[in-house]
């Protein structure tokens, strides 16, 4: 392997999926069975595992221990522009980017491992999963392991038909205060002001979220990131479109 | 040729002796103590040489399967008497019926195909969960229009197969097509309080044990049967079932008894129903064409239920049911495809220690439902969808190779992986959506 990047234009695929149909995935039966250790090589704890499977009725494979855990998610990352940027910023949080459409995923891989390569020591807490999150994230996270989940400008779905195939929705958000520990922060993004709207709905509408007032988003260090790192920003930007942000925190129960 | 339509649900009352016979869009009540058929909602099968017996009718009378009953419960008071029953179809209708009455007290429109009911213990409201994966609320008795009334607790984008509300009606707990067990606060389903994590195939069947009933018996495609500890989503003990009926199949085969058409023909199971007994802390289990019902009981020291026998059939067991007395009744199709003079109920008497006996076909609490219940039919649907709910297990990468064989370009191949035979054409007008959701229904 050279580290050599690479090109976008041989990744490039539809930008819309399926979220319903039967796509061959490979995920964890639970979030206990699944091993990080081929993701973040560079964060493997050096402590043995063995003990802690005794409990369990089903015998379960050792996973190397991780030092970590995941903490950031990336929801329908693309090609992974927040995570690159991220990475850096944050070298000690693990980031997990999840991508439904293959070749995205690819390219996103490929980038990974070409970067790892070029800069030693560097973007060893940064990977991707080609996954369908509205049918699979609690296979992965624990209740309350993120703090940080981005959806960042996903698949508009137009069509009232389609609604439900849309990300945020009442019954996915559900999922999402699941594996978000209280005060954890939602973060979304969109060119289309009618998908906005639908988020913001949504999510005020949930008992366990809270919006996150504009003064105080501004002042999150992770926002410029958010507005510009990622394809559909750049694009955005290009043809001088708006952009909607709103961000929400996750708050307890009543 | 006539076929007689065999029983596909069966539902027997919590505190009374009423076992409820479901038959295609129809359903009749029997009195389990008697044997005698109380209500019906349609004309009472004869063959012209018996006399009818006396029952009560209750409309609608109307035929047609088109729209078979895919779910129905009762408002099972856990210190009274429930007077209550519900039901859902193919016809996306939602109806209330009283039982002391017998008569559809009302009748509304659901959005989509119900496959799980619940009452909420003070009979308030009606709790349905539906193909799309979402679960409602309703009032019991409402005049205002659906859009008002109908509230939307929770929902899973994969397909919930099965819905039950605890006890306590603390949570409601649903299962999915993708492997998912889901605890969520009721009413407030937005509110997640676990998963049960373990399973490796579709669900098919929740269960919760009325004697310990924080524990929660679910099955499906897997090759067990898991018992959970359901509101911290811990697994307590999985039993294995296909290597049990495995076993059976070749004692079968050892003497002699021709099994060619009714052992499932894959390596895969597929468990139809769990039904329970407080008499005896016995549980049964139905499992896809295999023609006898496991027994197990329980351990209640160790909290473990443990296999003790089968009960062989003739026919492959549709669904089952325990009284009060702890006799368990079991519908089946018959062997030959429903042959009109074979029996569609049959009674496993409960006796003393632990042991089932089989009741003669003449016995007076099955003569009548057997020579009088359900109609003649000319073609006999499909009973067996549950094995349906399996996923295609071929590898995504064979199916995309196997479509660029074919010519059919990779993008669309991806994004509908399990439908390689209509898949769009490249630039065409994707009509993926509803073709898609229609198929998918169809294969629940």
């Amino acid at each position: 392997m050279s580290g050599k990047l690479p090109q976008k234009k041989f990744f490039r695929q539809r930008a819309h999926s399926n979220p319903f149909s039967d796509h061959h995935l490979d995920y964890p039966k639970s979030p206990t069975e699944m091993d990080w250790s081929t993701h973040y090589p560079a964060f493997v704890s050096e402590e043995n595992s063995s003990e802690l499977s005794l409990n369990a009725p089903i015998k379960q494979v050792d996973r190397p221990l991780m030092k970590k855990k995941v903490e950031f998610a990336d929801l329908g990352c693309g090609y992974g522009g927040l995570l690159f940027s991220l990475s850096t910023l944050y070298p000690e949080t693990l980031m997990l980017g999840m991508e439904i459409r293959v070749k995205v995923e690819e390219y996103v891989r490929e980038k990974i491992i070409a970067l790892r390569l070029q800069h030693p020591g560097q973007y060893q807490n940064i990977s991707i999963i080609r996954m369908n999150v509205m049918k699979f994230l609690p296979n992965f996270f624990e209740k309350g392991q993120l703090s940080k989940m981005f959806f960042l400008f996903p698949d508009p779905h137009f069509k009232t038909r389609k609604h439900k195939a849309r990300v945020i929705t009442n019954q996915l958000l559900a999922e999402y205060a699941y594996v978000l520990r209280v005060g954890g922060i939602i973060y979304t993004i969109s060119d289309v002001k009618d998908l906005h709207e639908w988020m913001v709905k949504h999510l005020d509408e949930h008992p366990l979220f809270e919006r996150i007032p504009d003064e105080e988003v501004e002042k999150d260090p992770i926002i410029p990131f958010v507005r510009t790192d990622t394809e559909e920003g750049k694009k955005v930007e290009r043809n001088k479109g708006e952009k909607f942000l709103a961000c929400y925190r996750r708050i307890m129960n009543q | 040729m006539a076929y007689r339509l065999p029983f596909g649900k069966l539902l027997h009352h919590l505190t009374r002796d009423l076992l409820i016979l479901v038959y295609g869009t129809h359903f009749q009540a029997l009195d389990t103590s008697t044997g005698a058929i109380i209500a019906s909602t349609r004309t009472l099968y004869s063959d012209n040489t018996d006399a009818i017996p006396q029952i009560k009718y209750i409309t609608p009378t109307t035929d047609g399967q088109e729209a078979s009953i895919r779910a129905i419960t009762f408002h099972n008071k856990i210190d009274g008497d429930g007077s209550l029953l519900a039901s859902s179809g193919e016809d996306k209708l939602l109806k209330v019926w009283d039982i002391k009455e017998w008569r559809l007290l009302n009748t509304r429109p659901v959005p989509k195909r119900v496959v799980s009911i619940a009452f909420s213990e003070d009979g308030s409201q009606i709790v349905t969960a539906d193909k799309f994966g979402d679960v409602y609320s309703y009032p019991i008795n409402s005049t205002e229009s659906i859009e008002n009334t109908s509230k939307l607790l929770l929902g899973h984008v994969s397909m919930v197969t099965d819905m039950v509300l605890t006890p306590n009606n603390k949570f409601v707990i649903t299962a999915d097509r993708d492997e998912h067990i889901r605890v969520s606060q009721f009413p407030k389903g937005y509110n997640i309080k676990s998963y049960c994590f373990g399973h490796t195939q579709f669900l098919s069947k929740l269960h919760i044990l009325p004697w310990d009933s924080d524990l929660l018996l679910s099955a499906g495609g897997d090759d067990f049967i898991a018992l959970w500890d359901y509101v911290p989503g811990r697994l307590i003990q999985t039993l294995d079932i296909k290597n049990l009926i495995q076993n059976q199949v070749i004692e079968a085969n050892e003497s002699n008894i021709d099994t060619t058409d009714t052992v499932p023909e894959s390596k895969n199971i597929a468990v139809m129903s769990i039904s329970s007994s407080n008499v005896m802390q016995h549980i049964a289990i139905i499992i896809e064409k295999f023609p006898g019902v496991l027994i197990l009981n329980w351990d209640a020291e160790q909290r473990h239920v443990k296999y003790m026998q089968t009960l062989s059939l003739n026919a492959n067991p549709l669904d089952c049911a325990y009284d009060l007395r702890g006799n368990l009744w079991v519908s089946s199709s018959s062997k030959n495809g429903g042959n009109i003079d074979e029996g569609l109920i049959t009674l496993f008497l409960r006796r003393d220690n632990n042991k089932y006996e089989k009741a003669s076909t003449d016995h007076p609490v099955v003569y009548q439902i057997n020579k009088f219940g359900t109609m003649k039919v000319d073609v006999l649907p499909d009973l067996y969808t549950t094995s349906q709910l399996r996923k295609d297990p071929t590898d995504w990468r064979e199916q995309k190779n196997k479509h660029e064989d074919e010519g059919v370009p990779e993008e669309a191949s991806e994004e509908s992986t399990n439908e390689s035979v209509s898949l769009p054409k490249k630039n065409a007008r994707p009509k993926g959506d509803s073709k898609r959701k229609k198929k998918r229904i169809k294969t629940e």
